[in-house]
């Protein structure tokens, strides 16, 4: 069993890193494996191997985004305009410090879930998946993009289209609005991000190179400790409340300082620590409540495994399965944080790599993210090139207007729970 | 003849042949067996889809919606269809192509259904009367004529809508709503957390049909399992099923109850849901 363990862990850190560095391949990735693969393994080998891969995907997806722009997950998003303004150099010290801030986080929030779950039964987290908690945030979240814009009205406009087209198989819509958005039923994250930012912006991207690597050396910046542990406690949080945890921990965290770099390093931070608290309702009440713990209990139903009692079943060594599972996930952590701080002369010269030929190795990575993406699309091959000609569009617009489109992907993403809150608002309280 | 005609006439034999070759070789080789799903990729009908694969060692198809589904299987040999009720219904609400009874070409291999629990918090007093009350549930059945067949039987209930079982779930831990009302598979699973007070399974003896009549008490998500594949085949893919202790152990835990010996059973499911749209549907 140790063997088998430690393969799923080795397993899990290897999968974990190509998501997070590869935009396109979901987050719930690990879980999806797991339906193939989970008759072969034993219960304490799925969870290593699940836990590492989604950890390993949100703290490898900060390198995604900060290397190359292009996010390796939705939750690096808040903060890709940010990007932007930094030079290469000042990314890979940024790529030093956020590595610091995901491990901080990651092992704070694996300690607390270790202790939240051993204590079990004596907690009441229900008012957390509540209705007004939901609501409140979440429209503070989008309210929060409206403040800080230029384009006040734009910006509106653009988080009243993405709320508009976020509900998904919600048949208590009014007729109009759930026929508007059948329109647009399969779109992915990603189709979207190609669409309103990466297609539109492929034939202006530049960045001034030189064949000096020694411009580009990492310098190790004093860590702000207090943003670190502010953003763990932040995303910790986040990731109790249903929908999705990584990116709601991710603005909370970037709307809690003002300092751009630091900011980063919050959003990046409370990711992490949102994706562990996120397992807590899975684990302590079989409830999930976010698309990678969803898909993770349909793995266990077919397993035909309890979740809330397996995890305190005995297992080698005198230690629990919950044991097992999140002293590994520790390890993985501290694997990650290794790879991800020691190896940043790779990534530095993946990035002058990346910028010399920048224009046909977007292409490249495009065509690439189109295929990867429709893989895992719900949607047929037509009506996906329909969908990304329209997002395109979409795109130019909102580049001809000057705006952002990060708000519009947020209210698309926070926009399905959005809804629901109001629609339910009003059935129980109006 | 000139040397390069000679080359290309050469060449164009070579692809006729090879063209050939793996025309007879696909010919030859019996077809894969291809689940097709039509519901969502989070929801408890894919779970039960996998858990058909798994058992069958079989390809997935991850329908975009129900019309594409049956799309793919009208033109996928060996495919293997994975019809649920409540899929049925909001197609009909919303005019979908994807009827049950308008598929022709089919062996029906399985045909079940899971019942669902209401259920509240341990300690609360809240229950089906005059008194008013809040009720969870899936947005689909969570309709006006729905929620008016409960107040004609006598419980004075606002059903409010939610995603599904699992939000259903999350919101009555949360004392949004005061009864919940979710898959029985996902129910039994909270032991001691929630306390179910009715279920919709006749069998039980906290039927709900014997506290209230909401138009079809007796509800269950009814799963009807069916292919394409011509007869020896079909045979051999029901006994499979029929036979894999993993997927018989899955019917257990998900509380799915029905029978393997299901030809023409998929007439009730087309009647069944003929009375869920006659009775809950806003029409």
């Amino acid at each position: 069993m140790v063997v088998e363990l430690l393969v799923a862990l080795v397993l899990g850190i290897g999968i974990g890193i190509f998501t997070g560095l590869l935009p396109a391949l979901p987050v719930y990735t690990g879980p999806f494996l797991l339906y193939q693969f989970h008759t072969s393994m034993g219960i304490e080998a799925l969870l290593v191997f699940w836990l590492s891969v989604y950890v390993g995907s949100q703290f490898f997806g900060s390198i995604a985004c900060i290397t190359t722009g292009i996010p390796g997950e939705e939750s690096s998003l808040v903060y890709i305009n940010d990007i932007q303004k930094y030079t290469l150099s000042e990314r890979n010290s940024l790529l030093y410090t956020t590595a610091v801030g995901s491990a901080v986080a990651g092992l704070l929030a694996t300690v607390l879930a270790w202790i939240i779950l051993t204590l079990g039964n004596n907690l009441d987290m229900g008012w957390l998946f509540g209705l007004k908690v939901q609501l409140v945030l979440f429209t503070l979240i989008l309210a929060s993009f409206v403040f800080v814009s230029e384009r006040k009205w734009v910006t509106l406009a653009l988080i009243a289209f993405g709320v508009s087209i976020a509900p998904q198989s919600n048949y208590a819509l009014p007729p109009a609005w759930y026929d508007f958005q059948y329109l647009f039923q399969g779109y992915t994250f990603y189709m979207v991000i190609l669409g309103t930012m990466i297609i539109p912006t492929l034939f202006s991207y530049t960045v001034q190179v030189t064949d000096k690597l020694e411009e580009y050396t990492v310098t190790y910046e004093k860590l702000n400790w207090t943003t670190i542990i502010k953003s763990s406690w932040l995303g910790f949080f986040a990731g109790l409340v249903p929908g999705p945890s990584a990116s709601v921990g991710s603005i909370l965290a970037y709307r809690s300082t003002r300092d751009s770099e630091q900011k980063i390093i919050a959003a990046e931070t409370a990711n992490n620590s949102a994706v562990i608290a996120s397992t807590i309702p899975f684990f302590l009440l079989a409830l999930p409540i976010n698309q990678n713990t969803i898909i993770m209990s349909g793995v266990m139903d077919i397993n035909g495994d309890l979740i809330t009692e397996v995890i305190h079943e005995a297992s080698l060594w005198g230690l629990t399965i919950l044991d097992w599972a999140l002293s590994l996930l520790l390890v993985a952590i501290s694997i990650y944080y290794i790879l991800s701080t020691r190896l940043i002369n790779v990534y530095v010269q993946l990035i002058v790599l990346l910028h010399k030929r920048i224009r046909l190795i977007l292409v490249a990575i495009i065509l690439s993210l189109i295929y990867l993406d429709m893989q895992t699309a719900e949607v047929t091959v037509a009506g996906y090139f329909l969908l990304l000609s329209f997002f395109t569009l979409v795109g130019y617009v909102i580049k001809k207007l000057r705006a952002s489109p990060v708000p519009m992907m947020f209210a698309i993403l926070l926009g399905n729970k959005l809804v629901w809150s109001i629609i339910q608002v009003k059935e129980i309280y109006l | 003849m000139k040397t390069h005609v000679k080359i290309v006439v050469a060449l164009l034999v070579i692809a006729v042949a090879l063209t050939a070759g793996v025309f007879i070789k696909n010919y030859n080789t019996e077809k894969p067996i291809v689940i097709v799903n039509p519901s969502a990729k989070t929801s408890p009908a894919t779970v039960f889809g996998k858990a058909v694969q798994k058992s069958l060692d079989a390809q997935f198809y991850q329908a975009a919606n129900c019309e594409d589904a049956v799309a793919k299987y009208g033109r996928t040999t060996n495919s293997v269809y994975i019809y649920n009720s409540s899929i049925e219904f909001a197609a009909r609400n919303k005019g979908l192509k994807c009827l049950l009874a308008e598929e022709k070409d089919k062996t029906v291999l399985f045909y079940g259904g899971t019942p669902m629990y209401i259920c509240r918090l341990p300690g609360s007093t809240k229950d089906f009367g005059p008194a008013p009350t809040t009720l969870g549930m899936a947005s689909m059945y969570a309709t006006k004529s729905h929620e008016n067949l409960f107040k004609k039987g006598g419980a004075n209930v606002k059903i409010v809508p939610y995603s599904g079982s699992k939000t259903v779930l999350a919101a009555l831990l949360a004392g949004d709503v005061d009864l919940g009302w979710m898959g029985s598979g996902l129910a039994r699973k909270q032991k001691g957390k929630i306390e179910c007070l009715y279920s919709t399974d006749p069998g039980d003896k906290n039927f709900l049909g014997d506290k209230v009549n909401n138009g079809i008490p007796n509800f269950t998500i009814t799963y009807v399992i069916y292919t394409n594949a011509n007869g020896g085949k079909a045979v051999e893919i029901k006994n499979k099923l029929a036979g894999d202790p993993n997927f018989l152990k899955f019917l257990e835990t998900s509380n799915t109850s029905g029978t393997f010996d299901a030809a023409g059973k998929d007439q009730l499911a087309i009647t069944y849901v003929d009375a869920l749209f006659s009775q809950w549907a806003d029409k």
